[in-house]
């Protein structure tokens, strides 16, 4: 990996981490707001989950066994 | 011939590596499911009103930061460099000790407000506390990450070790998602 490629990553990993206080934010304000809020918690957490698995643990990497990183 | 050999059986090697740590994942994931489910099927959407939300979020900030600060560290470390994915790494050990640190005054109110004893206490300790746990766990990894790193080894970018750790640490880092809503949010 290029010093390219590094600042390209931090940049995704800056976005993602904005995307994830967001999503934690919203799911505050919802908790106080929302009645019933537990089906807006479950999917503020998935989404939550799903941007972390993806981006930060690079899922998608089990799908390119063999090929050049 | 030979090196070709070498590479393909290290792209092989990565990729059993990676399957491995995302089934000790998928296993560990249960038993923190099955804790989770304990908590709604227990206490439904009872929560005390008392515990304290400020140190909550702060501690579900610091954690989400850490994950961008290991992510970090695996990056420089992808491009080989050294110093940058070191100080990345010890930017996410002093995160996760904030983090513990936070639990412990946490525990400390909880005690009070709502000892283990009780329905709400024995769930919400049995949750932090497996979670601390693992972030305990996550920070020895690190400190041993660290350690290898100041002996010299584990500097080509292609080595797992820092891969898997930082793995794992995100893998705490999406545990705590669901738990925190579960035990702060839900009422």
């Amino acid at each position: 990996m290029s010093e390219k490629d590094e600042r390209q990553r931090a940049r995704t990993g800056w976005w993602v981490f904005a995307g994830l206080a967001m999503l934690t934010a919203a799911e505050f304000a919802l908790s106080a707001i929302v009645r019933p809020a537990l089906p807006w918690l479950i999917l503020t957490a998935i989404l939550k989950a799903g941007l972390i698995v993806i981006f930060f643990m690079h899922i998608g990497q089990l799908r390119h066994q063999g090929r050049a990183e | 011939m030979s090196s070709h050999v070498q590479v393909a059986s290290d792209y092989s090697r990565r990729y059993i590596n990676r399957l491995g740590l995302w089934f000790f994942i998928i296993s560990e994931s249960t038993v923190f499911a099955a804790l989770l489910w304990a908590r709604l099927y227990l206490q439904g959407a009872m929560r005390p009103q008392h515990l304290n939300q400020t140190i909550g979020l702060a501690i579900t900030s610091l954690l989400l930061l850490s994950s961008l600060t290991a992510y970090r560290a695996e990056a420089a470390h992808a491009a080989g460099r050294g110093l940058v994915r070191r100080r990345w790494l010890l930017m996410t050990l002093g995160l996760g000790l904030v983090f513990l640190a936070g639990v412990g005054v946490e525990w400390r109110e909880a005690f009070q407000l709502f000892p283990p004893e009780g329905g709400f206490g024995s769930i919400f300790f049995i949750m932090t506390g497996m979670h601390a746990f693992h972030v305990l766990t996550g920070l020895l990894m690190i400190g041993l990450l660290l350690l290898s790193q100041r002996r010299g080894r584990m500097a080509e970018p292609e080595h797992w070790g820092t891969e898997a750790v930082v793995k794992y640490w995100h893998f705490i880092d999406v545990v705590w998602v669901f738990f925190y809503p579960a035990i702060y949010l839900i009422s």
